[in-house]
């Protein structure tokens, strides 16, 4: 029940995404000094902000981006810590200790604080976007997949597939990640939303991707002076965020409900 | 003599599978009574159903009757039936050693069954020393956990223990003390008994009489000495052939 | 126990000492560079921030120095308000921020805690949908959404700044809302795990009420993992509070924070990101401490000096 509503929250997004700019008139950046701040309306989907460009086009836009730059950091911080964790628990005692204590170090920095920093150093652009998202966000994967993969170390096959003789990447690729499909997409798909949150979080702050793209946290946070004049400006930008972070929650939910419930038949 | 428990086509099912089938029988006081089958028989389920410990989200269809003293238990009030609880069934289930609360002390988890509970009298009744009361779970082995187990069901001064299949978990030793501690303990205190065990050695030794269960049915009810001489039933004569061997 | 404490502390040394490092490098954009992109400032200025952090002396010079500034706390002047020492703004945004903060706390533990007994007594798994659309909302909708609804359209509560109980009502509430679901979807969790253990049905079968069984049984086993969640619930109110004192006007050190990040004040975001680190590694290093205080295996693993 959960999941579908979450599939369907997440069709509209990404219909929303990929036939926004088709179906709209007007461009993201058109400036039209005659229709500034006009409520939603027949010909403004979604209103107009202080230039008169089209919100429904900029959000469309912003929506593009927020997704996409929250599943890629996602993604890269799934590799990452998949590979980090997997690694830290077949390597053997000393190198598993050495690997985590860098990650409890890394852990230990509160996280905002971290992100924030390195984007100040940065120049500003959706690479250091991502790699500031990437730099703290891989640590629950690694730790997720360093236990999983302790459990399955001491299972028959990969104990015999050892005793055989196969090397470090046959392991890792032919017995461990098979069986470690369920905890890998059931973290990423919790990982997404707490990206895009982030994402438009920095955004909200001015350390996100420069105008003029529009950028969902950017776009609230140039209409708060504005909230009670022309409340749409910011409640619709922020909306869609909250509904892209709902769709990846639920149905992350479902799926991990579903696999709890398969582990728990089976004990 | 009213009996204190009796069943009466007591059956149970989930969907289209039956699991008890038309059960009936009667306890009286002072009486001991084993329940003994192979697992999956449908004992366990039997001593939750009547102690209403089935878990919550079990689509509960008892069809029958079970009557306490007369009274009817199966549409009890909530309420009413914990009066029961607290001074008149008592239960010790299976996996005994996680039954304890790991947080809380020994004596406030014995206290907490009624007002004015001495721990220390219980605690002596099952013999353990009386500074066991200051202990957690984790500092005690399994077979004093058990006996905690016991003297908490003890400390409600029930009329009926209804115990399922507390010595599995026990080495050999601590099985036979918990045999004698329990009939000690019953005689004392004039409780009734319905034991459910797989094993027939136990059943000989704390009661009188048997039930035997098959795929959710009672295939034969006599005295523990007779079925032991003289098994009707297949399944009877199976179990008492495991105990020999 | 002592064994995992002096491993905390090693790891929270190391961490300020990462954290002292990223700083540093930070200082170094003084210098210049990223001047002639953004403002630019009166050569007495500039000359006197130099001479400040020491950035014509060499590298090792300038570590131990910039080692000394922060055990004093002397960061010298804000780079973009150079009338106020940076120590003068911390003092008086820290106490604001920290009040706050420290509101939303209670709120959110109170919260959370709360609903999710309630949920358990009733048993409804609504609670755990309710609690997901919660937190999927972003703290500057929640923030816009409160202050439209009930400052401007309503007018039951001031629109914004701080000093009157009114005006501490609606960014309290902010700030508290998601934490506070994630910790009772938390607690909610765990506590109907709890119940399906086998000590839940001894107990109920002792004839205990559903209340006694729920507060004063599973709650206490339940309780663990929350408390440990009370150290990055701290840094999520943290983190929240850049937001909600932009968003509610409020004098705080978020705000000043947020001004420094869009400002490019470098020596004020330095001491900030510093202060925040700080207090936020002692509070997680104080909630795990105390989620292991609770449960009685460790606590008598540290008196009695028993391995677990």
């Amino acid at each position: 029940m959960k999941a579908v509503v979450g599939l369907i929250l997440l069709a509209i997004c990404f219909f929303l995404v990929c036939f926004g700019n088709l179906i709209s008139p007007y461009s993201y950046d058109a400036i039209d000094l005659m229709a500034r701040n006009e409520p939603p309306s027949w010909q403004h989907l979604f209103g107009t902000d202080d230039l008169g460009r089209d919100l429904f086009t900029r959000v469309a836009q912003g929506l593009r981006l927020s997704l996409f730059i929250g599943c890629v950091a996602a993604a890269i911080d799934c590799l990452i810590g998949v590979v980090w964790g997997a690694s830290a628990a077949l390597l053997g005692n000393r190198i598993d200790t050495l690997m985590m204590s860098c990650i409890d170090i890394l852990a230990a920095i509160p996280y905002s604080i971290l992100t924030i920093v390195l984007l100040v150093v940065m120049d500003p652009g959706i690479i250091s976007v991502i790699a500031a998202l990437v730099v703290s966000g891989w640590i629950t994967m690694a730790r997720l997949m360093r236990s999983h993969v302790l459990t399955l170390v001491s299972k028959e096959y990969v104990i015999s597939a050892r005793l055989v003789g196969a090397g470090f990447f046959r392991v890792l690729f032919r017995h461990v990640l098979p069986n470690s499909v369920e905890i890998i997409t059931t973290t990423l798909l919790l990982t997404i939303p707490q990206a895009i949150f982030l994402e438009s979080f920095l955004s909200f702050l001015g350390l996100g991707v420069p105008p003029p793209f529009a950028s969902l946290g950017r776009m609230v946070q140039e209409s708060l002076s504005a909230l009670p004049y022309f409340p749409w400006r910011l409640l619709i930008p922020a909306a869609w965020i909250s509904i892209a972070m709902l769709a990846f929650n639920l149905i992350g939910e479902q799926w991990y409900e579903k696999l709890e419930c398969r582990n728990d038949s089976l004990t | 003599m009213i009996p204190l428990l009796e069943l009466e086509s007591l059956s149970l099912s989930l969907g289209s599978k039956i699991l008890l089938n038309r059960l009936t029988f009667s306890l009286f006081p002072r009486q001991r009574c084993a329940i003994v089958g192979a697992s999956g028989s449908g004992k366990s389920l039997t001593l939750a159903t009547i102690g209403r410990l089935l878990p919550r989200d079990f689509p509960w269809k008892p069809e029958g009757s079970i009557r306490w003293n007369g009274e009817e238990l199966l549409n009890m009030p909530k309420e009413r039936f914990r009066k029961i609880r607290q001074g008149g069934i008592a239960t010790v289930l299976q996996e005994s050693m996680s039954c304890l609360n790991p947080s809380m002390k020994i004596g406030k988890q014995i206290a907490e069954v009624a007002q004015k509970i001495c721990p220390t009298e219980w605690l002596e009744a099952v013999g353990l020393p009386r500074n066991l009361q200051y202990c957690f779970p984790h500092e005690l082995s399994g077979g004093m956990k058990q006996r905690v187990v016991l003297a908490i069901a003890l400390a409600s001064k029930p009329r009926l223990l209804l115990a399922d299949e507390i010595t599995s978990a026990l080495d050999t030793h601590s099985q036979e003390q918990i045999i004698d501690l329990i009939d000690r303990v019953c005689s004392d205190h004039n409780i009734a008994l319905l034991l459910v065990t797989h094993d027939f050695s136990v059943a000989r030794a704390l009661c009188a009489d048997t039930l035997v269960m098959y795929q959710g049915a009672i295939v034969e009810q006599a005295a523990t000495s007779k079925i032991l001489d003289l098994p009707q039933h297949f399944h009877s004569r199976q179990l008492v052939e495991a105990i020999f061997l | 126990m002592i064994g995992w404490l002096c491993r905390r502390l090693m790891i929270m040394l190391m961490a300020f000492v990462g954290v002292f490092f990223l700083t540093f490098f930070l200082i170094h954009f003084l210098p210049g560079d990223a001047f002639l992109n953004e403002q630019s400032l009166p050569e007495a200025s500039y000359n006197e921030l130099r001479h400040h952090w020491q950035l014509d002396e060499p590298l090792s010079v300038q570590l131990s120095h910039y080692l000394g500034l922060i055990v004093q706390g002397d960061f010298g002047r804000s780079m973009v308000y150079p009338d106020w020492t940076i120590s003068e703004i911390i003092l008086n945004s820290l106490p604001i921020s920290a009040f706050l903060g420290f509101c939303a706390l209670c709120v959110a533990v109170l919260l959370g805690i709360g609903t999710a007994l309630l949920a358990t007594l009733w048993r409804h798994d609504l609670y755990l949908v309710i609690t997901t659309c919660i937190v999927s909302m972003p703290v500057f909708l929640v923030g816009a959404l409160f202050q439209y609804l009930f400052a401007i359209e309503w007018e039951w509560f001031p629109v914004a700044r701080w000093g009157s109980w009114q005006q501490m009502v609606l960014p309290v509430m902010t700030l508290a809302i998601a934490p506070g679901a994630f910790m009772g979807r938390l607690l909610y969790v765990r506590l109907r795990a709890e119940l399906k253990e086998p000590y839940a049905r001894f107990v109920e079968s002792k004839g205990l009420s559903d209340y006694a069984i729920l507060f004063r049984h599973a709650f206490r086993n339940a309780c663990s993992p929350v408390i440990a969640y009370l150290g990055p619930l701290t840094a999520q109110i943290a983190t929240g509070s850049f937001v909600v004192e932009k968003i509610f006007a409020i004098p705080g050190l978020g705000q000043w924070f947020v001004l420094s990040v869009m400002s490019r004040d470098y020596p004020l975001i330095i001491a900030i990101a510093l202060l925040y680190s700080l207090i936020l590694m002692t509070c997680v290093l104080l909630s795990d401490l105390a989620a292991l205080w609770i449960n009685p295996r460790y606590r008598h693993a540290l008196f009695r000096g028993v391995p677990t």
